[in-house]
């Protein structure tokens, strides 16, 4: 596009400018609540994911302690039970002599408890007790078998199988390596298993101390069927708590796994409570007491967690993706809103600082050749414009000056030119009213002489203007002597100085010869002296001087007359400046002496300066002396040329 | 009439001066602005002939400055600028006629004699008293219908007399009217030609026109008298 105007391209460059600064600024704060708004959606993710988490942690921990507490009744539930008569019964039958070895009792009993500290043959005889679980189905409270199917099994220190619940298949809850080959006592240790029909199921192993129970005396069977304290023997138990104990409970519900369960306190009380008939660390024997729980009913509400969480997250993102739209939207919108009154600003801003260069226009608008006024005070307008204003006005005074002089000049000529004219006109008509005597036509025709030199003169003044300005009056140098030349411009002059009264003086050094043009250097000499005489005081004096050295010469012409005024000092060689407005004597003058004075010297390729006081003008003339080469010579080479 | 020449071209109001003269007009010569203020100001002229551009105080300004000090003289602007607007500006400053060189000398005539009819409120050229008539721009004079031949200063004092017709005007009037600045004031020169005038003029006539006002001075008679 092209820009014509300073407004449009102003508006146009200043609009990209604002588009080009809004869209960055738009963009940046987008990005950047766009990033908050990420990291938002980063942090409630991972709110929700750890919410989620502990939701889950929470479910697999009630489990776990679920199963834990299980097992932990259970394993509290374990006593020593004696060998009765009729168990006695099969020892001897099975066991030959030699095999009554430790091992092999123990093989044979099923029995847990029949340590190698106690010798093989002494054993049958202190009736060892074998750790069983009474009616072992009823320690395992199932308060709701909806909940969850539960499964138990019990083994022996040696890791051999005593006791399982009727659901689980042989196999299915076996005993790992390490837990039997520990000789720490472990307390509990969780892992998570599949049975066969394909249920997942958490499990906990638990190694529990159980008591024996050897008061070196046979407890007659019904006797140790007795409860106590009818048995002092049997070690009271205490209450067997069925499930999972509602309300507060003694030991803080586990954060996590089992682990929470502060193992000594359990092991500690139950230890102490073994412990108190025996006094021997060394009679308690070890059993293992496996407990699982189905995962199906926790895994469910896993799930429903995890959905849960993923629903969250899904609308977390949608939510982030709504707002991240409608900040979009916002900004645009804002930004187009923002773009139009800026625009608008734009243009109104334009107005107004374009408002100066419109009224600059227009007052230069309303200049015209009649009136030169600039209708404009340069004090209004900003710095900026002041000087063009300034200028303007200067120039246009100029030039209005330069008018009114040419208009002056124009009307100069035509009362130069007109007024000899009607002189002329007039001398004749007066003169052939009436016949007259000789001596009255005589006079008359003597007037009409007068009345044609001036307008001869002046003639030939606007002529030589006008061929100095065709540049059809050459330079035709000859060789001249300058001192020569400016005794006769004196001669001419002479009569008239005398005429006012005025001293000619010269001072002209021995002759000078020189290249020059003698017919303008006399026109340019004439003049200066007509206006020292003409603008001296009576009874003044003219001084016409010269001096030379080897390459220029200094003409003076001096006159101690009212001298020229500083403010006309600048304008006296314009053509038609006269430094009075009014006319001056008979002489014919219209402001064209000085100029063409001025033109000639130039031509001449000289220099006119001029000095000015109260006490008369100077004007100095510089010449530069050229040697004439000897009119022979030049003969020859003209001749040589021609040749 | 006596009519100052305002002109400092001197071939121009030298051939001029001698034009009005032998037209039986007083003339008085100034070259410049001052010397044409001075004698505008100290002598009573009929007309005022001022060229436009003159050394020291030009025209327009001389004009400007009477007319604002009610010097109420018929001006005649004698210049070489010819434009409309120059000759609107001249008018409007207060000059009574404008005239641009080259020019005519009937025309200035013409336009001089205008001028004083004006200053006289006369329109018809030819001024009648009783059987005289007077035409001012043929410059002819009949009496009963014979023709009266007169010199040029006999004419101006009888056409001076016409135009106070009825009233006493005194020599003096006479002297400042009809006689120019070098003309040399002798006592009895007014006189002199107003017995040329009654010579030529009331001499056979039943009716004297010349009537003399003993210690005033000379009358042309007047309707009632």
């Amino acid at each position: 596009m092209k820009m014509n105007s300073i407004r449009l391209s102003l508006i146009v460059y200043f609009v990209l400018l604002l588009t080009f600064a809004m869209s960055a600024v738009a963009w940046l704060s987008f990005r950047l609540t766009a990033a908050s708004l990420r990291d938002r959606q980063g942090d409630a993710h991972d709110l929700i994911v750890s919410q989620c988490d502990a939701q889950v942690a929470i479910a697999r921990a009630e489990v776990d302690h679920r199963i834990l507490r299980q097992a932990q009744n259970m394993a509290r539930s374990t006593r020593s039970v004696p060998v009765h008569a009729e168990a006695w019964f099969a020892v001897p039958i099975i066991c030959s002599p030699g095999l009554l070895s430790p091992h092999f009792a123990n093989a044979i009993f099923l029995a847990e408890g029949l340590h190698s500290k106690v010798s093989p043959f002494v054993q049958p005889v202190l009736q060892p007790r074998l750790a069983v679980i009474e009616d072992a189905e009823d320690h395992v409270p199932f308060p709701d078998r909806n909940i969850a199917q539960e499964y138990f099994q019990t083994y022996n220190g040696r890791g051999q199988p005593m006791q399982n619940s009727e659901v689980l298949q042989p196999g299915e809850f076996t005993l790992s390596e390490r837990v039997q080959s520990t000789s720490e006592l472990l307390m509990e240790q969780f892992d998570t298993i599949g049975l066969e029909d394909g249920t997942r199921v958490r499990r906990v192993t638990l190694m529990a101390p159980v008591p024996r129970y050897n008061p070196g005396v046979v407890v007659p069977w019904v006797w140790d069927r007795m409860p106590p304290p009818w048995n002092p023997f049997r070690i009271p138990l205490g209450p067997i708590a069925k499930g999972v104990p509602k309300g507060p409970s003694t030991t803080p519900f586990p954060k996590g796994p089992a682990k929470g369960i502060p193992p000594s306190s359990f092991r500690d009380r139950w230890l102490a409570q073994v412990r108190a008939p025996f006094q021997s660390p060394s009679q308690v024997t070890n059993m293992f007491v496996q407990y699982g729980a189905d995962l199906g009913l926790t895994d469910a509400k896993i799930g429903a967690y995890e959905t849960e969480r993923d629903e969250k997250l899904a609308n977390l993102n949608t939510a982030i993706e709504n707002e991240l739209g409608v900040l979009r939207s916002r900004m645009i919108g804002v930004g187009l809103v923002a773009l139009v009154s800026l625009v608008l600003g734009a243009l109104g801003i334009v107005w107004v600082g374009l408002s100066p260069l419109t009224r600059m226009s227009e007052a230069v608008r309303h200049v015209s050749p009649r009136n030169f006024a600039l209708d404009l005070d340069p004090k209004t307008l900003p710095g900026e414009l002041q000087p063009i204003a300034e200028r303007i006005a200067e120039m246009l005074k100029h030039l209005q000056m330069a008018f009114e002089r040419e208009k002056q000049a124009s009307a100069d000529i035509s009362h130069e030119l007109r007024t000899p004219v009607a002189a002329l006109m007039t001398t004749l008509e007066v003169g052939l009213r009436k016949s007259r005597s000789g001596e009255e036509y005589r006079e008359i025709l003597e007037e009409c002489k007068i009345c044609g030199q001036h307008m001869y003169k002046l003639v030939e003044r606007l002529l030589a203007l006008a061929r100095l300005d065709a540049g059809v009056d050459p330079y035709r140098p000859r060789a001249t002597d300058v001192c020569d030349l400016a005794l006769e411009c004196a001669d001419i002059i002479r009569p008239l100085a005398k005429a006012r009264g005025l001293k000619l003086k010269l001072d002209l050094p021995e002759p000078v010869l020189t290249m020059t043009d003698p017919e303008k250097l006399q026109e340019v000499l004439i003049n200066l002296l007509h206006n020292a005489v003409e603008y001296n005081n009576d009874q003044g004096s003219i001084e016409l001087a010269m001096t030379h050295d080897a390459n220029q010469m200094h003409i003076t012409v001096r006159d101690t007359g009212i001298g020229i005024k500083p403010e006309a000092m600048e304008h006296i060689f314009e053509r038609f400046y006269r430094a009075d407005a009014s006319r001056h004597a008979d002489m014919p003058h219209a402001g064209l002496g000085l100029s063409i004075v001025k033109s000639y010297v130039e031509l001449m390729k000289g220099l006119i300066r001029v000095e000015s006081s109260d006490a008369g003008t100077a004007f100095h003339i510089t010449l530069p002396i050229v040697e004439p080469s000897p009119p022979r010579e030049s003969g020859i080479m003209e001749m040589a040329r021609v040749g | 009439m006596r009519v100052l020449l305002v002109e400092d071209h001197k071939p121009l109001s030298k051939a001029l001066k001698r034009g009005l003269e032998e037209e039986s007009f007083a003339v008085d010569l100034a070259e410049d602005g001052e010397e044409a203020d001075y004698k505008a100001r100290s002598a009573n002229y009929d007309v005022i002939i001022l060229d436009v551009m003159l050394p020291k105080i030009d025209g327009l300004t001389l004009l400007r400055q009477w007319r604002k000090d009610s010097i109420q003289t018929h001006v005649l602007l004698l210049t070489a600028k010819d434009t409309t607007d120059d000759k609107v500006k001249g008018l409007n400053i207060g000059a009574d006629d404008y005239l641009t060189k080259p020019f005519q000398l009937e025309e200035l005539l013409a336009r001089m004699r205008a001028l004083v009819r004006r200053t006289h409120q006369k329109k018809d050229p030819v001024l009648r008293v009783f059987d005289l008539e007077i035409d001012t721009s043929a410059r002819t004079v009949r009496r009963a219908g014979q023709m009266v031949h007169l010199t040029p200063r006999e004419f101006a004092l009888l056409q001076f007399l016409a135009f106070h017709r009825g009233k006493v005007v005194t020599r003096t009037m006479i002297w400042e009217h009809l006689y120019d600045e070098y003309d040399e004031n002798t006592s009895n020169v007014v006189d002199v030609y107003i017995r040329y005038l009654r010579t030529k003029v009331d001499k056979g006539h039943e009716v004297a026109l010349i009537l003399t006002r003993w210690g005033e001075g000379y009358m042309l008679r007047g309707e009632e008298e």
